[in-house]
Order: C-alpha cells, then structure tokens, then sequence
C-alpha cells in the first residue's frame, strides 16, 4: 500500500536519513522504532509530505507521493497525527472531530453564503458521526469542554480519533502513547487493533516494546537514519544490532528484557 | 462614523481575531475602496457598481498581499502588509494623473442627495446601519460554518490542518479577500460621508486606530468588536467637544487623545489581552451552534 524507496535527507551537514526503504502492507499495523534521534518522525514528515526528500521516491496505493503537498496527501486517504499534538485550544473537542471531516460542502464560503440549508444538514451528521467516534474514545463527556483544558492522555485519544474522522485508511500514528500511564496504554492498544480489524492499514512510531510486540504484524527498526533491522516484533528484539542501538554495546551482551 | 469604523473592524477581527493573519495594512484595503468607488461615481457610473468595483479590486490586492504568506512567519508577514499598505498609498500620494496625488478628490456627491434634502444624515446612518447589520451577518455566519472552523483551526495549529487535508494557504488566502472586500465597503462608505480623501486619510494610524477597536473589543469576538468600536469612536470624538469646555489648546487635546488611545490598547493588552468581551466558546449543537459561557 505504501512503498518507501531510497529516502535520503540531510538538514545542513547532519544525514538525518539515509538510502530509507520500507513496505506498509495493506491491512497490517507496522511498527518503527529506534532510540531518540535516529529519524522516525523525519521519515515520517517526508512521508507526509512536511519536508522534501533529498532523493528517493514514496508511492501510495502506486501513485507517487513525494512531492505532493501534506494536504493533498491527506485527501489521498493517508492521514498522519504528531508526536506532540497540535491543538487548538481554543475550540472545543467537537470543533476539533468536526474540522477533521473532509470535503465539506460548508468548507466553500460561497457555499455557506447561497447554501446554508444545505451546509447544516451536512454539518448534523457530521455531529452525530464525531459524537460516535468519541464515545468509542471515552471522550464524549468531554464533548464540549476546550481541547486547552483536556489532559495529557485525553489529548492523544483526541488525535486517534481525528485522524478516524478523516476516513483515511492509511493512519501514521507518530507515538500515540507517549506519555500515556499504563492503563491508558492499554486502552490505546485495545482501539489500536479494534480499529486494524475494521480494516485500517497502520504506520505507528512507538518507543514501548510491550505495545510494539502486541500490536504490530512488522517492524523496521531505524538508527542514526538507517533501517538496521525488521522483521517480525520477536525476531526483531532479540536481534543484537537492535539491542546495542537502544541500550549500548555493554548491555547487547547482559540483559534481553527491556521495555 | 462609528458604523463605517465597525464595518472595517469586523473584518480585521475575520482576519486577525480568527484566523490569526496579522494584517497591518487594513488602512490600504479601506483607501482602495473608497478612492474607486469616488472616483466611479464622479464619472458617472452608478454607486453601487462603484462600490462593488472597489470591492474587486481590494480583493484582488489582498490576494496579492496573501501571496507571500505561503512561505513566510505569520510575524514576517505581517511586516509585508504594512510594506504593501504603504507601498500603494505613497504610490497615490505621489502621481498626479489618476487620483490628484497628495491633494486628493474633494466634493465628492452623496448618493441620492436631491433624495433625502435635510434628512440626508438619517438616511446615511440607515444605509450604513443596514451594511453593518449584513456584514456582521454574513461574518458570523462563516465563523459559526466549517470554514470558520478551519480559520480558526489555522490560527493556532497550521500544521494540524494541513495533515487533516486543509489548503491552509487557499483558506488563509481567502480569509483575506473577505476581509478586503468588507474593509473596501467601509472605506466606500466613509468616502461618500467625509467627501474628501486624500493618501493622509488612509496613513497607518488608521490601521492602529482599527486594531485598537479590535484589541479593546475582544479579538475574536465580532460583538466585542462591535463595542470596541463605539468606545474607541466615541473617545475620539468627545475628546474633540471636551476642548471647548477645558479651554485647552487644540493641538495639546490632539496629543492627549492619541496618548489617551495608546495608553488604553497598551492596559488592555497588559491587564485584559482578550478584550471587554472574550471570544466565546462555540458548543456545537444539533442544527445550530451556539456560544456558551
């Protein structure tokens, strides 16, 4: 579904990424970790079109991708959510699910003006398919409150639940648990495969080896802007190369349990 | 006056106040309107097509003026609306052969004058009260409408709303143009009252002036903007009546009323940055939204 071939990019003299190639399959959930630093979210902000490829080409669905702008890319049905969400504050949760709907008539100003009728009728159902979307995301309580007033872990189900909004089918997660306690992580995890059943094909950057192993089908393990390894959650865990870039040489040869 | 200032208010706050696209050249927008639809109705054509052309062509410098938003901070760009602002005035301030440069168009005819005789005055106030009534309407109507909901979505995440699939440049494009055609219609309206304009009316103070009824109002709230108006308006014009009983001299009340109007914008930002009126929530309901507490 999606095919990453070659990226390279440097900012200034720092090669963030070099010679990237990865495969998302349809219907899968693939996992990309690698310590901090080593260019998950720059692959995915080149992916999504927020930064330009020095070389190397992205093909979604067999149409290239690499120079499309962020929103057009959206409109093709792959839809991303940040590591530090954006929100505005200033709008409510349901403002915040309502703006993620797309090709809304009532998006053409013209449209509101001379088809107002209209325009509410569409906006009606987006309301009640936004009020579906955060009772399944435990937010429908929150349904009115500010996005500026919402917790740390409330926020971050926000943005899976924006990102379903979209009906895209090609969600890139970008750590949906950082940051999250453990019961919320588990809560995630539990959307997280309930949402893959219903079809989605998933990209997810995660740090915790527990979420990785339950949730993803395949990883590719990023150091220093190089795929060093991937292959199925266990084989990849126990791989050295893997070890030794998240813990150092020392550990590679001591402890295989790690988080 | 104070309606012909609200009019060009609300339609900073449609850019500023929702949208976050600091617009400083607002003044520019209002000359542009007023100096087509003046100098169309001298040559005869009809107001309204005079006032409608003003409005075209204001568009057409404020998608000019959006343009360079697209690759430029919201701070930079802000300092090329003032640049652009000022380009266009001191271009008619210094030719001669289509608008009388620095001396400006005087006597310019009130429509519908031989009309209305003596009540003159009354009808205008009616006609400007009813392009205020519309304006507010009309801008409401697209803050409480999914596209409002993308400009204010912009204002403070962009990057959300380009991975949500938004044109961010198209929206903040036309958020402009909206804006320029309501700050033309103000400025149309304030040619045919005063009668006289020249590039001094339209000098960045004026664009100051507006912000301030903005900021004071509340940014983001077209109702509290409406009330900055009047306050602001009101404070220039009593300022003017209150020498005569002060027996001050004229150019000291002149200065105080500036400084008056500086200090006011300065404590509002300082003491209450969201104005006399804050922006409201919007609770989104069935059918209908509406602002909460």
């Amino acid at each position: 579904m999606l095919e990453v071939h070659d990226i390279h990019k440097a900012f200034g003299g720092l090669q963030a990424l070099s010679a990237v190639s990865l495969t998302v399959k349809e219907g899968t959930i693939t996992g990309l970790i690698g310590p901090n630093g080593s260019g998950k979210t720059t692959l995915f902000n080149v992916i999504t079109g927020f930064y330009e490829q020095d070389r190397g080409t992205v093909e979604l669905r067999g149409d290239s991708i690499g120079d499309l702008p962020p929103h057009s890319i959206a409109d093709r049905g792959m839809v991303r959510s940040f590591q530090i969400p954006q929100v505005p504050r200033d709008m409510t949760v349901m403002e915040n699910m309502l703006v993620a709907g797309q090709r809304l008539t009532g998006e053409n100003p013209l449209a509101v003006m001379l088809r107002w009728p209209a325009v509410r009728r569409q906006d009606k159902q987006q309301i009640e398919r936004a009020e579906q979307l955060l009772d399944r995301v435990g937010l429908l309580g929150e349904r009115d409150e500010l996005t500026g007033s919402l917790s740390g872990g409330q926020v971050k189900l926000l943005a899976i639940a924006q990102t379903l909004m979209t009906d895209a089918d090609l969600l890139l997660l970008d750590e949906p648990t950082a940051g999250v306690d453990l019961a919320l992580t588990d809560q995630i995890m539990a959307l997280l495969k309930d949402i893959h059943a219903e079809g989605k094909t998933m990209m997810i950057v995660e740090h915790k080896m527990r979420v990785i192993s339950n949730v993803c089908e395949y990883v590719y393990v990023l150091d220093a802007g190089k795929v060093i390894a991937s292959g199925e959650p266990r084989a990849v865990q126990n791989d050295p190369h893997v070890i030794e870039a998240y813990l150092g040489a020392d550990a590679a040869a001591g402890s295989r349990e790690w988080e | 006056m104070t309606g012909i200032f609200a009019i060009v208010a609300l339609s900073l706050n449609f850019q500023v106040g929702l949208t976050g696209l600091s617009n400083f050249g607002q003044a520019a927008f209002m000359m542009v309107g007023a100096y087509t639809s003046a100098m169309m109705y001298m040559a005869g054509v009809p107001f309204v097509f005079g006032v409608l052309a003003g409005m075209v062509i204001s568009s057409i410098f404020a998608l000019i003026i959006a343009l360079p938003s697209h690759n430029l901070r919201a701070d930079y760009w802000a300092i090329v609306s003032i640049a652009a602002a000022e380009s266009l005035r001191l271009f008619v301030n210094n030719e001669k052969w289509l608008a009388e440069g620095p001396f400006g168009i005087r006597g310019i005819p009130r429509p519908l004058s031989s009309l209305f005789g003596d009540s003159y005055t009354l009808f205008y106030l009616a006609l400007v009260a009813a392009c205020l009534a519309v304006v507010y309407l009309a801008l409401e109507r697209l803050n409480h409408s999914p596209f409002g909901r993308v400009l204010r979505g912009l204002r403070e995440a962009e990057d959300l709303m380009e991975a949500l699939g938004k044109d961010v440049f198209r929206f903040k494009a036309v958020a402009m143009i909206i804006g320029g055609l309501v700050a033309a219609l103000g400025g149309s309206l304030y040619a045919h009252y005063i009668t006289f304009i020249s590039p001094a009316t339209f000098a960045p103070d004026v664009t100051f002036l507006i912000w301030t009824m903005m900021i004071v109002g509340g940014s983001g709230n077209a109702k509290g903007v409406l009330v900055g108006s009047l306050m602001i308006t009101l404070l220039n014009t009593s300022t003017r009546l209150l020498k005569d009983y002060l027996y001050l001299p004229t150019s000291l009340v002149a200065a105080l009323r500036t400084l008056s109007i500086g200090v006011l914008t300065i404590g509002f930002v300082v003491a209450r940055p969201q104005g006399i009126l804050p922006e409201r929530k919007h609770v989104v309901s069935y059918g209908t939204e509406e602002g909460g507490s």
